[in-house]
């Protein structure tokens, strides 16, 4: 008998999430199948067993993390969300990035669709991501005011602080990038984190509309008017990689 | 005190507030690392590593993810990194070939239903047979069954596929099974 096919039912049926079609499917092959009822009862305590493990952790572990702590300063970022526009704008390409929670709500968003995104390799081939898991799901915008606007492309992957810092070297003031430093510090890049670093001019009224309806194409310049630039950084994951220049279009 | 506010201040350096934090979630970073690494003593140091890790990272975390499940992905992590530590200075062994040695050596304890009535022998008898798995799936067991992580959970963290990460817990039930047991 093909038992190896139904590896993949037994185990959902520990999980408890069979459908009624695949349930009808497994009852009918155990009903022939002693083996497999066997292995499925089998898999059924053991993972029993292993949800109710318990290890209790050497008594003094608590007071060993706790003294180890290196002392911080104070810290908090002087973040400015004066102009939600500026940040719709922006909401409008993390979306299209996937990360939509922080923004589902912004006052000023309209929840925009996603925009497709699209990676600009070195060789110049254009690769589409895949649509999940690009970006971490925690990950929250935060919006600095710039004197000038980088000259970065639209969007750009960093994988170290100096990279950021390089990039704003001459149209951030030195309080922000003291304020990023401390938000990023080298150990969060340790952990695989990946910022995201999007820049865009604070867009005048009719080219925010634009965006939000999905007919503009965004490419570093076409936003330029009134306002400063901005920087938007955000932690993203796999698949993405340091240096990857992203290119940033609205869906047609 | 409500978590939220316990991350807020912890993250703005209260250690007060970091230390119910840690009280909270310790006994369970503990157990997936002392799972995936079969050592008490490492075990010990990579929870010590996850909350000086989580210590210093908590301004970037953003709230709308769970704690847990962000302190499970450092725990898992660090796991793997220490056991890729360990098996560059042990040379080019794998670790998995080591894993699978010891387990060619060591007799199954294959509990019988009667003797499955001594419930401790046979805690014991599982958690040495998920020991005894290769890496990748023992990885599975641990965030599947011990931490309770969604497979959608799961796949974000290991960055694979759902349906891969689905078929590799059924794989890795299966070889625990085997492991442990008389079947087929």
């Amino acid at each position: 008998m093909d038992c190896d096919r139904y590896l993949d039912l037994l185990s959902a049926a520990v999980d408890g999430s069979l459908s009624l079609e695949e349930q009808r499917a497994l009852k009918a092959h155990l009903a022939r199948c002693p083996s497999c009822t066997r292995l499925l009862e089998q898999l059924q305590a053991q993972s029993q067993i292993l949800r109710t493990v318990e290890d209790a952790p050497p008594a003094d572990l608590s007071a060993r993390i706790l003294s180890q702590l290196p002392a911080q300063k104070k810290r908090g970022l002087a973040v400015s969300w004066r102009r939600w526009g500026a940040l719709a704008a922006c909401a409008a390409l993390a979306l299209g990035l996937g990360i939509a929670h922080p923004w589902a709500h912004a006052p000023g968003s309209d929840a925009p669709q996603p925009a497709e995104y699209r990676t600009t390799n070195p060789d110049g081939n254009q690769n589409p991501l895949p649509q999940d898991r690009c970006v971490v799901s925690y990950a929250q915008p935060q919006v600095f005011s710039l004197s000038a606007l980088p000259a970065v492309p639209a969007a750009v992957v960093v994988d170290q602080f100096s990279q950021l810092e390089q990039l704003l070297a001459h149209c951030a003031p030195q309080s922000v990038l003291e304020a990023l430093a401390a938000c990023y510090p080298s150990a969060y890049f340790e952990e695989g984190g990946l910022l995201l670093a999007v820049t865009a001019c604070a867009p005048s009224a009719p080219a925010l509309e634009q965006l939000t309806a999905h007919s503009a194409v965004l490419t570093p310049g076409s936003l330029q008017g009134e306002g400063s630039a901005w920087l938007l950084v955000a932690q993203v994951g796999q698949p993405f990689q340091g240096g990857q220049v992203l290119t940033l279009t609205a869906a047609p | 005190m409500e978590e939220h506010t316990l991350i807020q201040r912890a993250s703005q350096g209260d250690e007060q507030a970091f230390a119910q934090l840690v009280e909270r979630y310790q006994n369970q970073v503990y157990r997936q690392a002392l799972r995936m690494l079969n050592h008490p003593e490492d075990a010990a140091d990579v929870t010590q590593e996850v909350f000086l890790k989580a210590w210093r990272n908590l301004p970037a975390f953003r709230r709308d993810s769970s704690l847990s499940t962000w302190l499970y992905r450092l725990t898992d992590h660090a796991a793997i990194d220490l056991l890729r530590r360990e098996r560059k200075r042990q040379g080019d062994a794998s670790l998995d070939d080591a894993a699978q040695e010891l387990a060619a050596q060591i007799p199954c304890p294959a509990p019988t239903p009667e003797q499955a009535a001594e419930r401790q022998e046979l805690r014991r008898a599982v958690t040495q047979g998920l020991a005894q798995l290769p890496l990748e799936q023992r990885r599975v067991l641990v965030l599947r069954e011990l931490q309770g992580l969604s497979y959608e959970e799961m796949a974000g963290l290991l960055s694979l596929p759902l349906g891969t990460v689905k078929s590799r817990v059924a794989r890795a039930r299966l070889a625990l099974a085997k492991l442990l047991g008389d079947h087929r």
